[in-house]
């Protein structure tokens, strides 16, 4: 039953990208969640050594763009500079959460076609920076690797408090653990369910090998009504609308 | 993770008991209703039906008067039993297969046959299971009349002493007893239900809970996000 409730809930996320939960059901206990992701996440980063978080999870549909783009979203709201790229360059999905066209993006700034001024969008809506994918590629791991893309993020790195990095899941490419290189750390996506435990193990122990820091995890798509979870939980305030 | 917390993870309390049964309530009422679906169409449409006939025989007691009553009793139970293992011996069975010229055996026959005698009666009752109620009845009334036979040509503390007092019917149905394979049916099925329900809950092999994250990696959770329904705003 839960797990119809997931694919119900997917199908309605897959059409609606652009819908930040954040900003639309501010109050909401989803919207609280993110915001203790935000505290947690600020007190791991006490010395403010990490800038660069990289979002990647085991499988694809664990929900790192919608947790990526919300917490993009509230951390633009405490005032923070912050840039989010779609480094997942096979499957692209973070221009649907801004709805522009996927064009002028990462690979076209790497290509040289377009200038850094022009690579780097703006959302009036949500009021935080973005880069997107841009022209398709196919050479993923060329681009991932390359000198200039790390000069990118380099400057990015200066010029913002946080770069996030939207990235494939670790089990299906390698993607993840070329971007890993250019980041502080990873947080690593984990939904309720979806992947086996050891699948999860397997994805992060790739990452431990490859020397990764590992900043946390997440849960998410957590079926509060199933009372899977929830119980023993130290959250008994809820804000309704 | 400390030992506090660890204990916690591992209890399981009704609370969480029930959490299971509720979140498979769909997998327990499949389960109950095709396992009971099951046993319903095995007793309506698959099992044979049997029929039971019935008759009694009462076996005669001298009562001699000024005798050590004991004994008399003593030897009239002995009679009823003597009478009552007489009617399923082999060689009474045998003559009955014979003359109704049933094709089963002995040991058949007497598996179906059920002889059965009270203490406070001299009767015996003789009841015989079969497809067919026709042939429960014919073997019933043979079986009786062979034993009286045999009785009377070979045993004589018996002889003139069984009496037959009623005479079998056409078999009435007896099994099997459709509304109990049902309702057995539907209690298994939940049984089995909740069974795999908690079997599943076992051997979930995904992450559920924020505790077993933690524990399985020692990593920070920074943090459970619920699902959440996209609303239209209202403009």
């Amino acid at each position: 039953m839960s797990k119809k409730q997931i694919k119900l809930f997917n199908g309605e996320r897959n059409e609606r990208y652009d819908y930040l939960v954040t900003k639309e059901q501010p109050l909401s206990y989803t919207a609280e969640s993110f915001q203790k992701v935000i505290i947690n996440l600020d007190y791991a980063n006490i010395d403010g050594k990490i800038k660069v978080v990289q979002f990647t999870s085991t499988l694809a549909s664990e929900g790192k763009s919608t947790f990526v783009s919300n917490l993009a979203y509230l951390l633009g709201q405490k005032n923070k500079k912050v840039v989010l790229l779609d480094l997942d360059l096979r499957k692209p999905k973070m221009h649907r959460v801004f709805n522009v066209a996927n064009k002028d993006g990462l690979n076209d700034y790497l290509s040289g076609k377009i200038q850094y001024d022009q690579v780097i969008k703006h959302s009036e809506k949500f009021d935080f920076d973005f880069i997107v994918t841009g022209e398709k590629t196919t050479a993923v791991v060329n681009v991932l690797e390359s000198a200039k893309m790390k000069e990118l993020i380099q400057k990015l790195r200066e010029n913002y408090d946080y770069v996030l990095l939207d990235t494939p899941p670790v089990i299906a490419v390698s993607d993840a653990l070329y971007v890993a290189r250019n980041a502080d750390g990873v947080i690593f996506i984990v939904a309720q369910g979806v992947a086996k435990k050891s699948l999860v193990k397997e994805a992060i122990q790739t990452l431990k090998n490859n020397n990764v820091h590992i900043i946390g995890t997440v849960l998410t798509q957590v079926n509060l009504k199933s009372g899977e979870y929830g119980y023993g939980y130290d959250y008994s305030y809820k804000y309704e609308e | 993770m400390n030992e506090q917390q660890l204990e916690t993870t591992n209890e399981i309390s009704l609370v969480d008991l029930f959490k299971i049964l509720r979140n498979n309530i769909l997998l327990i009422l499949i389960s109950t209703f095709l396992i009971g679906a099951i046993a319903g169409a095995y007793a309506y449409l698959v099992a044979n039906p049997k029929y039971k006939s019935n008759a009694y025989v009462m076996v005669q007691v001298q009562v001699t008067s000024g005798t050590n009553d004991s004994f008399d009793l003593v030897n009239a139970q002995r009679l009823m039993a003597t009478a009552a293992d007489l009617i399923s011996m082999q060689v009474v069975l045998k003559e009955v297969i014979e003359n109704l010229d049933l094709s089963i055996t002995e040991g058949q026959l007497k598996s179906n046959l059920t002889v059965s005698s009270s203490t406070t009666s001299y009767f015996i009752n003789v009841s015989y299971l079969a497809e067919d109620p026709e042939v429960s009845k014919a073997v019933v009334n043979e079986v009786i009349d062979q034993a009286i036979a045999f009785a009377n040509d070979n045993v004589a503390i018996l002889e003139n002493n069984i009496i037959r007092t009623s005479t079998a019917n056409s078999g009435v149905y007896d099994s099997p007893n459709k509304v109990l394979y049902v309702v057995i049916g539907l209690i298994f099925g939940g049984i089995v239900g909740v069974g795999i329900a908690f079997i599943k809950e076992l051997f979930n092999n995904t992450f559920r809970t924020k505790d077993q994250l933690e524990a399985a990696f020692g990593i920070q959770v920074l943090g459970v996000i619920p699902e959440f329904e996209v609303k239209e705003t209202r403009s």
